[in-house]
């Protein structure tokens, strides 16, 4: 009971920085909030829709995504989108990933042999 | 049921930002409607507004993650600066200002000591509040501008780490002690002026001549006090030093002299008590020896004092040497 509360805890903390990435890497494609959060979802990413929202403006506000208004359709929605900064961050972000991936494995190949 | 999504988005957009509410809750808007449009489709048996509203959660915390900017009056950076200078602040202030209350709130002697004590600690409480206010609002103000009180935070280095504080020669118990002592004078004085056993049409007559108010006994608790703020910087830096060694002659020799120069010059006790005495008692004030005792005994705790202090001051600086050097093991002593 505890211990799953705790490994909730760190679960959560191991994922935080994650939704950044696969959000990057889904809006090189554009969306609109609740589509990308189904996309998320389906794609393995649970994120709390309170989360994601506030998130999207961030990014926006710090440049690695651009925004528009698609008013074609009956139900105008804000449709996010990678931006050239974000591109070069989400290289990045990448190239983290796979070096943090390869150092766990590494480390858990030393330990258990 | 529009009507919660309304209520939903309003006290979103409450805590928003000006320039950015519009966009907010016009996206917030199509997003729920999204959301319970997926709920629908996904037959989802009394998909509801209500559901969706839910999961969104708490519309404060919503906002809030729109905010960027701080949510804090003082930031962990200026915090330590913050806490600091109100401690300082206040342990310097609050006994001052105990004391001034306690010596010139009851300057027409009409009061009992209770009634001056209780409006001198709300007075001095005031003030704390004051102090607390303004210093915090100070630091809101550096915290908001961005001012930086370090120099270089981010570039520190094991050289600024600071040297081991001296061990505390003047502990807080002595400077209370001494505080209060400093106190009862004061409080002595008001006393006999406003309480004696003897009495006339006026009330209670004074042991000590009146005129002394004209100016020696507010010169003496002008000394006292200075001396109550004396122990307090005494007490804030810790161990004798030579400023405060040669302060505390200064101020030695002063109390002396001011009690010297009421006792050798003036007339002293109250003739009128002198007189009401005589008729209840064959202890004549004026022809004992009480004036010299007490010049005798104020010269002893003076020069006491004095000597004592240069005690502590050599026997701290011989410490501090032996402390600094390691012994031949390597560790210090």
């Amino acid at each position: 009971m505890e211990t799953d509360e705790l490994l909730a805890g760190h679960v959560q903390e191991l994922r935080r920085g994650t939704v950044v990435l696969a959000s990057l890497v889904l809006l090189r494609r554009p969306y609109y909030g609740y589509a990308l959060l189904s996309a998320l979802a389906e794609g393995g990413f649970e994120v709390d829709a309170n989360t994601l929202y506030p998130l999207l403006r961030r990014l926006e506000k710090q440049g690695l995504l651009r925004s528009e208004w698609n008013t074609d359709e009956a139900r105008p929605r804000k449709f996010y989108e990678i931006a050239p900064a974000g591109e070069q961050v989400l290289e990045q972000l990448t190239a983290e990933w796979a070096e943090l991936d390869r150092n766990v494995r590494r480390m858990l190949r030393r330990t258990t042999s | 049921m529009n009507d919660l999504v309304d209520r939903y988005v309003h006290s979103v957009a409450r805590h928003l930002p000006r320039e950015s509410r519009e966009d907010v809750t016009r996206e917030l808007r199509t997003t729920i409607d999204d959301m319970v449009d997926a709920r629908v489709a996904h037959a989802h048996d009394g998909a509801d507004v209500r559901e969706v509203l839910a999961e969104l959660g708490d519309p404060r915390v919503l906002a809030a993650g729109y905010r960027s900017g701080p949510r804090y009056l003082i930031g962990p950076d200026q915090f330590d600066h913050y806490a600091t200078a109100l401690r300082s602040i206040l342990s310097i202030a609050l006994p001052v200002m105990l004391g001034i209350q306690l010596v010139f709130g009851n300057w027409e002697g009409d009061r009992s000591i209770v009634a001056l004590l209780l409006s001198a600690i709300g007075g001095t409480l005031q003030v704390g509040v004051h102090i607390v206010l303004w210093t915090t609002v100070v630091f809101v103000v550096l915290e908001r501008t961005g001012t930086q009180l370090d120099e270089a935070p981010s570039e520190w280095t094991p050289d600024d780490l600071p040297e081991l504080p001296p061990e505390r020669q003047i502990g807080l118990g002595d400077t209370i002690a001494s505080v209060v002592v400093l106190l009862l004078i004061p409080l002595a004085l008001l006393w006999q002026h406003n309480r004696s056993p003897f009495e006339d049409g006026e009330g209670a007559i004074p042991l000590l001549h009146p005129d002394l108010w004209s100016f020696w006994l507010p010169l003496l608790l002008g000394v006292v006090l200075v001396n109550v703020a004396f122990e307090a910087w005494k007490y804030h830096v810790g161990r004798w030093t030579m400023p405060l060694l040669v302060g505390n002659v200064v101020l030695n020799a002063a109390f002396l002299s001011v009690v010297g120069l009421t006792l050798g010059t003036q007339e002293v006790w109250n003739p009128e008590y002198l007189t009401a005495m005589a008729e209840h008692s064959d202890f004549a004030l004026d022809d004992s020896p009480v004036l010299q005792l007490v010049f005798a005994g104020t010269v002893v705790v003076c020069v006491w004092d004095v000597v004592d202090a240069l005690v502590a001051y050599f026997r701290g600086a011989k410490v501090q040497v032996a402390a600094s050097r390691p012994d031949s093991k390597g560790h210090l002593a």
